[in-house]
């Protein structure tokens, strides 16, 4: 593998990088661009001014709201829960953890179709609490392997010679655990942000149309041929993901896992 | 709306299913005196499933069409995404989990109609009561009809529209203007050719279907097995025949119009197709399509049909949804909904029964001059059937052109 | 004591939505919501031989991609390992598919590989391809390139990501320790780092895997009619009119639910063995 295969590398990684920032950057401002034009006939921001009021600004905002409350609302259910499955021994831990990794790995529409019915009876059918508790299950599970990760590195001995040094269990979770979880637990909110924010199916599905995230809008575009509007929406919706991903990217690691 | 969504967060914890007080059905208010059907949905929401998929008609929905509401009638209209059988699904989740409903109003046609109605999912019947009801276009068989299922009130027409195929005329200066033609056409052109999985595509192969065997006639009246037998014994041979001269030799079909167009418009092949004859005007302008495409009519006729409105039995608010239906209804709203610059959707009033003034501002509306003249429409507006007809179709279609085991 | 349980709440409630979600299925498929549930009617439907062609396709579109993002993961890991610019600029572009939804990742596909995409226009620009269709179908083909090309783009950056991780942590006198006795840097690499890093990555892979199969923008968009991806048929049956074909899609579902299962208990097996 000499210098020249890693120079094709890197080009053939940027290629795959920048083509598709390029088509999306000129689908969202381009009018009339068809083959074999390289570039659009006409240009225009129409769609992006759509963001000033309207449909896409409404969505992007659903899409933080919602991606919020999941990131945090998962990573205070996920960090004890990680931290149970992690002191856990033997063929209780592997139950433990296959059960968190479940609903990651089902496919989200299989578990949109499993939840549908149990939250219209609840009365959360096209509800935001429902798409919320749709959100928040993979996003859960996933971060419970995160949390899983990091208390199996972290060394049990330091809450307990702690104790007996005669810190209260208050002292010990501010003193000692609170500095050493601060970076995993931003990263574990970021995490469970993006589990949120990309989400598809379990939106539509769970949501019953009455709840609009910048994804399903991405979708909606895409099936009505609206490819201005699709880019326009894909590229709200790539670009903040790449900045999450920038502050969780230091330690996924610790999982073994990081969403898609 | 930015305020209410705001507000929502704070009340997210609540949760928000459905009111359980119980609420009068569509029927039973629909025979109420209109002012109290008025001044019961002043201040309420109206939550109105359709499809959201077209700038367009979101713009006149929203811009034009939501304000005035609230201004007159003190109703605020909530549209949500939704399409034929994601409602139908819908309603039936909502009816089997005794859920209350999430909309109040929808807009349907044909398949989706028969399958509410199948289910008892629809609420009414209301459409009759509408005041402006009076200046339907009663004698037209396409708009009192869908599907050849009658109305019985229980939806209210809303908008007309009539298949079209689309073609370059820069490309195809002289398109074929009847099946058999297209037929030579695409043998002539190998490749050049298909049609969508979705509804459009559906349409279209109704249309040969009418056309191959005698014209619609032949499928009026119901579905009957015989018949279809018949029928589709000349219609799948003749597909047999073309399809390995489609796009990718018909061996993958796009998966709706919208992917049919950007093939059209990319060269890809170089005839596309739409329900609407009149969304060229709207594609061209969003540049979506060249601007030298043009709509196209076969002679063998092609399919009109309406689209309408209606009301879930489920439904919590009632009398606001006829209010709203009763808006789109009106003169004011028929015209602005078929400006061409708006959404050029035919009206499904009887323009001679309207006000004088309203007959010249519907007489002067100029459509784009890409766009088909009324006569030739209606010299080949062919009536929609049965939709059992068209669930055979699609079915058989997947499994014998398509290629999947279907049960 | 409650305490001291009450971590295990989650886990199981974690575990009961999925499960709900598949004995939710099994009732459907087997014509429960019709009012007439029968366990044969069930077994009737997944013995027929549609689901299981479109389990298949997806499995091959699955296995095809997540191969060709692990070897291109571990490639990435081992020769972009060192602290160069270059080397650092080379780890970020592999990562950066991964916080990409899906969706999007699909909208562009279809803009840059399509017969009148991005890279079409390219290579039209420079004579070699002057109608759409002298530029090879990527899309919407049996063979299925264009998808498995997107699906392990999307893969690459999270299985990169974790490859270099693994790399990162590796004791670098493993390495030192092999030159030193004699072995050459390629050898060194293979014998030593090749192994340690996919064993590392095992776990990963699994996931990775257990994700595109279940993926349903991405062989939306870019699948073949037919066979018809797993996940693309089960969106379709669900919204027939004809209330059998909605049954199949619930036997559709549970194969999905199965793979799901069989990728979880992988998982752990490949965790255990680290």
């Amino acid at each position: 593998m000499t210098a020249t295969f890693r120079v094709f590398l890197v080009a053939a990684l940027g290629l795959s990088v920048v083509l598709p920032l390029v088509a999306l950057i000129l689908a969202a401002f381009g009018l009339r661009w068809f083959f074999p034009a390289l570039l659009p006939e006409a240009w225009t921001t129409e769609s992006w001014q759509a963001l000033s009021g309207g449909r896409l600004l409404g969505a992007l905002l659903e899409s933080i709201g919602l991606g919020v409350i999941v990131g945090v609302v998962a990573t205070l259910l996920a960090l004890p829960t990680g931290r149970t499955i992690a002191r856990a021994q033997g063929a209780l831990q592997h139950l433990g953890a296959a059960a968190a990794f479940l609903p990651v790995a089902v496919p989200p529409i299989a578990l949109a179709a499993g939840l549908q019915l149990a939250l219209l009876r609840a009365g959360l059918g096209g509800t935001r609490s429902g798409v919320l508790i749709g959100h928040l299950i993979p996003a859960t599970g996933y971060l419970s392997l995160y949390f899983f990760g990091i208390f199996r590195l972290l060394d049990p001995e330091i809450e307990a010679s702690a104790r007996t040094l005669g810190a209260s269990r208050w002292q010990v979770i501010r003193r000692v655990l609170a500095p050493i979880l601060a970076r995993p637990v931003r990263e574990a909110i970021a995490l469970g942000f993006l589990v949120s924010w990309a989400q598809v199916p379990l939106t539509l599905v769970l949501g019953g149309g009455q709840i609009r995230t910048l994804a399903t809008e991405v979708v909606a575009y895409v099936q009505s041929g609206q490819d201005r509007y699709a880019a326009t929406a894909g590229l709200l919706l790539a670009i903040p993901a790449v900045l999450a991903l920038a502050i969780a990217r230091r330690s996924a690691d610790r999982t073994g896992m990081v969403p898609g | 709306m930015r305020s209410s969504r705001a507000f929502g967060w704070l009340l997210l914890l609540a949760g928000c299913g459905g009111g359980g007080a119980s609420v009068p059905d569509a029927a039973a208010v629909a025979v109420q005196p209109w002012d109290s059907v008025l001044a019961s949905a002043r201040g309420s929401t109206v939550t109105w499933r359709m499809w959201r998929g077209d700038p367009s008609i979101n713009r006149y929905i929203d811009d034009w069409v939501t304000p005035r509401l609230l201004e007159c009638c003190g109703i605020t209209l909530f549209p949500v995404e939704g399409q034929g059988p994601d409602i139908v699904q819908q309603l039936r989740l909502e009816a089997a989990a005794g859920a209350a409903g999430g909309a109040d109003l929808l807009w349907i046609n044909g398949e989706t109609f028969a399958a509410l109605r199948r289910d008892s999912l629809l609420g009414g019947p209301w459409a009759d009561r509408l005041p402006n009801a009076r200046y339907l276009d009663s004698t037209s068989t396409i708009v009192m009809q869908d599907f050849e299922q009658p109305l019985a009130g229980y939806e209210s027409p809303w908008g007309r529209v009539q298949f079209a195929l689309i073609y370059d005329t820069l490309r195809t200066p002289s398109p074929p203007r009847t099946v058999a033609a297209l037929a030579s056409w695409i043998e002539a052109h190998p490749g050049r050719f298909t049609h969508d999985q979705g509804f459009t595509g559906a349409t279209f192969l109704k249309i040969v279907l009418y056309s191959l065997n005698g014209g619609v006639a032949n499928f009026q009246g119901g579905f009957d097995e015989s018949r279809w037998e018949a029928a589709s014994s000349r219609l799948f041979p003749w597909l047999e025949t073309l399809t390995p001269h489609f796009w990718r030799r018909g061996e993958a079909y796009p998966l709706g119009v919208a992917e049919l167009h950007r093939l059209f418009a990319n060269g890809e092949v170089d005839f596309s197709m739409s329900n609407n004859q009149n969304e060229v005007t709207a594609k061209v302008r969003q540049g979506i399509l060249p601007a030298s495409s043009r709509p196209l009519l076969l002679e063998d006729g092609t399919i009109a049909n309406a689209h309408y409105l209606g009301i879930p039995a489920n439904s919590s608010n009632p009398a606001g949804a006829m209010v709203v239906a009763n808006f789109l209804l009106s003169p004011e709203a028929q015209y602005q909904k078929q400006r061409p610059e708006v959404w050029a959707d035919g009206t499904v009033l009887d323009i001679d029964r309207l006000p004088a003034e309203w007959q010249e501002r519907f007489g002067s509306l100029k459509n784009d001059p890409a766009a088909l003249a009324d006569t030739m429409l209606s010299r080949l507006a062919v009536p929609e059937i049965a939709p059992a007809w068209h669930d055979r179709l699609v079915s058989e279609w997947r499994r014998r052109i398509r290629g999947q085991n279907s049960p | 004591m409650i305490r001291r349980n009450a971590g295990w709440l989650t886990p199981v409630v974690l575990a009961a939505a999925p499960l709900l979600g598949m004995g939710w299925a099994v009732w459907a498929g087997g014509g429960g919501a019709d009012g007439d549930f029968q366990i044969a009617t069930l077994l009737a439907r997944l013995a027929r031989p549609a689901p299981w062609l479109s389990l298949a396709w997806s499995l091959f579109a699955a296995v095809s991609a997540t191969a060709l993002a692990t070897v291109g993961a571990i490639v990435v890991a081992i020769q972009f390992r060192g602290t160069s610019f270059g080397h650092r600029a080379a780890r970020t572009l592999a990562t950066i598919p991964l916080p990409i939804p899906p969706i999007v990742v699909a909208a562009a596909a279809v803009l840059v590989l399509s017969q009148s995409g991005l890279l079409a226009r390219g290579l039209a620009a420079f004579g070699w391809v002057s109608v759409p269709a002298d530029f090879p179908a990527l899309l919407n083909t049996p063979e299925g390139t264009g998808l498995i090309l997107a699906l392990a783009w999307k893969e690459l950056g999270f299985l990169s990501l974790l490859a270099c991780s693994i790399v990162a942590q590796l004791d670098p006198e493993l390495e030192a320790t092999a030159r030193t006795l004699g072995a050459s840097a390629k050898a060194a690499r293979r014998r030593i780092l090749v192994p340690l890093v996919w064993r590392g990555l095992m776990p990963g892979v699994v996931a990775a895997f257990a994700f595109v199969l279940g993926s349903w923008e991405l062989p939306a968009l870019l699948g073949p009619s037919h066979p018809q991806p797993l996940a693309v048929a089960v969106l379709e049956r669900a919204r027939d009119a004809d209330p059998l074909a909605r049954g199949d899609a619930w036997a559709a579902v549970l194969l999905l639910f199965g793979a799901a299962m069989t990728a979880v208990a992988w998982h752990e097996w490949a965790r255990c063995r680290q």
